[in-house]
């Protein structure tokens, strides 16, 4: 009776979850963090880099995501909700953090000289090699700015719309739409330059085995 | 996790003694200036970043202000002995809350004033019914609700939700994404710096008289009353204004629209266009009401 | 100084990403590799982005230390009865709501389901009325039905809050009537209809108001 019960709170439906962890239901609770855990904890992991305060942002998203879940009407998407938490409280941590009381305004637009990408039509033409290295795209996104981060992790790895993103981020959709497209600018520049390096370091071993031979 | 209390009925241990009428003497003398209840409460609480606060109250005064000390520190006044306060803490959470003794109690002996300070990062979600509720410069979210009760805050930094069935709403220089609903209360927001607010009440006036921030989004909507927005020549909005059966007016030079939203019928009053560049978006709308977008003075 | 094709071409870059296109970019495109050398690292980027940082799951710590908060704090009981039903209303209330509730879905659908089928809407004008009355009939019915448990119930002690509620629900009421006939009068206009929902919605919300001070008061 015990196992038939287990099965169904694990087969239990968003919805149904929601509805009965709204009535206290510890079962509905454990489902609804095993439906979106990985999501939250990888959008947490992304903007902060690193894993065991990750961790500590997850259950704070999720402690905050289950204090309210009563007032949860379904105005819109239960994910959407859960993600506006989440990434309220990564910001927060990272207000904290910095010490500066940036609204989310600043974080989503960055200032440019620091973070955003530059319009270089000088440099010469410069197409990546054929694929991204996972670890070189994955050390560029460490370093955008946390606006760029949210929304580029949000849209083009978790597949969110640009409407959705504006909702979690209590952003336009055309700030959407542009933070997106500048932080993919800012992480193809980030990108040739770490191909720029690698040539550099390349050449450097290149001279330094052509004048052992010598 | 320390916790300190004081509590005592002041005014019957007063009342005995010499010392006693001496110090009624000086009640009397200055007692409009500080007032003195019968039952005091004095609690505080240490907890950790971003505690949850929780407030549930008939009637009465409230007053939320924030420090930089992570601790909570709740002090309620009332006079009738047919209530009780309350606040206990359950981890990282502080539940506020007036108990009815008494199953007959007239409405001022349902009045408990509080005011409690809390971490800059605090939640709250606080319920009043009626009084007035003043919160100031809390930064992370929080919710009102109320039915009579007005609600003035200032310098709130969080995501902020105000749900109100008459009570008046004013919020001076916020910051955070502002949310209020009402049916007759009147919404004033001045000198917000907010880059998303909906400001929602059906007979109740709205004035919006902030900063217009890029990309920033204004909803104003209600049934019969005014809609008041004050700009200033620097700002630079896309604006959508359309009043079914009122009217709108205007003092804004727009540029008109390259495209419309939601189409109004002929016979509404509507206005579309940018001003300066449309860096924001502003959308008013009413049903029978008058919407005005008036330069600032 | 005026700006090169590249430079244009680069301000507009974020509208061809998503598929914009500005009729002179194209020949531009077509003839300049530095662009296309921008649209398709843009596009590699973004086709690598879900594989190069794939979703990884939180260590089993987080949910048990997160599940000891929640008992911690009281939110979740496995067995027993749960601390916010002191709360609520009491239990003759809440069917009522529950059926406004559900009568606010059906308008909810009605209202902005139709928005679908704008196309069609003059074809079918009369069809939409009857729809639209039949489906408002139970929800009236069933506001009608908790408004005559709850008004009388809700005399709270508190006399501000029963004025305030009362005065309140007659406002709902006047602006339910003058938005009903605004429907029936132009039926396509969304406006109205968003209107008429918003005070089924707030008559709802002002109910289950009335039952949480009238259950609260006694």
């Amino acid at each position: 009776m015990a196992r038939a019960r287990r099965i169904q709170d694990t087969e239990l439906p968003e919805a149904e979850a929601i509805r009965r962890a709204q009535q206290g239901d510890a079962a509905a609770f454990e489902r609804i963090y095993q439906l979106h855990n990985r999501r939250v904890y990888s959008l947490c992991l992304r903007m902060v880099g690193n894993t065991a305060e990750a961790e500590d942002l997850t259950q704070e998203a999720f402690l905050q995501l289950f204090r309210k879940i009563s007032t949860f009407r379904g105005e819109s998407a239960f994910s959407t909700w859960l993600h506006r938490l989440a990434v309220n409280v990564v910001l927060m941590r990272l207000r904290k953090k910095t010490g500066t009381e940036s609204s989310l305004e600043e974080v989503t637009e960055p200032d440019e000289e620091s973070g955003g990408p530059r319009k270089d039509f000088g440099a010469p033409d410069l197409k990546l090699s054929g694929s991204i290295d996972r670890v070189n795209l994955k050390r560029a996104v460490d370093q955008l700015p946390a606006g760029y981060k949210a929304i580029f992790v949000l849209h083009d790895v978790q597949g969110y719309e640009h409407n959705e993103i504006a909702d979690i981020l209590g952003c336009s959709i055309g700030n959407s739409k542009s933070q997106l497209h500048k932080a993919r600018m800012r992480l193809r520049e980030l990108l040739h330059e770490t191909e720029r390096d690698k040539a550099r370091e390349e050449r450097q071993a290149f001279k330094r085995d052509a004048a052992g031979e010598d | 996790m320390m916790m300190r209390q004081t509590t005592g009925r002041t005014l019957s241990a007063l009342m005995m003694g010499w010392r006693a009428a001496g110090n009624m003497a000086v009640i009397l003398l200055f007692g409009a200036a500080s007032p003195v209840y019968a039952h005091h409460l004095q609690k505080q609480f240490d907890v950790q970043s971003h505690p949850l606060i929780t407030f549930h109250n008939p009637s009465g005064k409230v007053t939320i202000l924030s420090w930089n000390k992570p601790q909570v520190l709740v002090v309620a006044d009332h006079d009738s002995p047919k209530i009780e306060v309350d606040a206990e803490q359950m981890g990282n959470r502080i539940d506020v809350l007036t108990h009815q003794l008494a199953d007959q109690i007239n409405p001022d002996e349902l009045r408990a004033n509080y005011t409690i300070t809390v971490p800059e990062d605090a939640e709250l979600q606080i319920h009043n019914d009626s009084g007035e509720v003043t919160v100031t410069k809390i930064l992370g979210d929080t919710s009102v609700e109320t039915v009579a009760a007005g609600v003035d805050a200032q310098d709130m930094g969080g995501y902020f939700v105000v749900q109100t069935v008459g009570g008046s709403f004013e919020c001076a220089r916020c910051s955070g994404r502002i949310e209020v609903h009402s049916i007759s209360g009147n919404l004033q927001l001045v000198d917000d710096h907010s880059s998303s607010i909906f400001a929602q009440t059906s007979t109740g006036d709205i004035l919006l008289d902030g900063d217009f921030l890029p990309n920033g989004v204004y909803r104003l909507k209600n049934y019969s009353g005014a809609i008041d927005v004050k700009f200033s020549h620097r700002d630079s909005f896309d604006v959508s204004a359309t009043s079914l059966y009122g009217k709108v007016d205007n003092q804004a030079k727009l540029t008109p629209p390259s495209h419309f939203s939601t189409r109004p019928p002929k016979y509404a009053r509507s206005l579309f266009g940018s001003f300066n560049q449309g860096r924001a978006k502003l959308e008013l709308t009413s049903f029978n009401g008058t919407i005005s977008i008036h330069k600032r003075d | 100084m005026g700006m090169t094709r590249c430079e244009e071409f680069w301000n507009r870059s974020e509208a061809w990403m998503e598929n914009e296109r500005h009729p002179e970019d194209s020949d531009h495109f077509a003839a300049c590799p530095r662009c296309r050398a921008l649209i398709a690292d843009l596009e590699m980027i973004r086709k690598a982005a879900p594989l190069a940082l794939p979703e990884t799951e939180p260590s089993a710590r987080v949910w048990s230390s997160l599940r000891a908060q929640l008992e911690k704090e009281g939110l979740i009981r496995a067995q027993g009865s749960k601390w916010w039903q002191n709360l609520l209303p009491t239990g003759v209330f809440r069917p009522a709501l529950a059926g406004a509730y559900l009568g606010l879905v059906i308008i909810a659908s009605v209202t902005f389901g139709w928005r679908n089928h704008s196309k069609e809407l003059a074809l079918i004008h009369d069809a939409w009325l009857d729809r639209a009355q039949n489906a408002m009939a139970p929800l009236q019915a069933q506001l009608n039905s908790a408004e005559a448990k709850l008004v009388p119930a809700a005399q709270t002690q508190n006399s501000d809050v029963t004025a305030t509620l009362n005065r309140n629900l007659a406002i709902v009421d006047n602006m339910i009537s003058m938005c009903e006939k605004s429907v029936r009068d132009d039926p396509q206009n969304e406006i109205t209809r968003d209107y008429l929902y918003t005070a089924y919605q707030q008559k709802a919300d002002l109910l289950a108001t009335m039952a949480q001070s009238g259950a609260e008061g006694r």
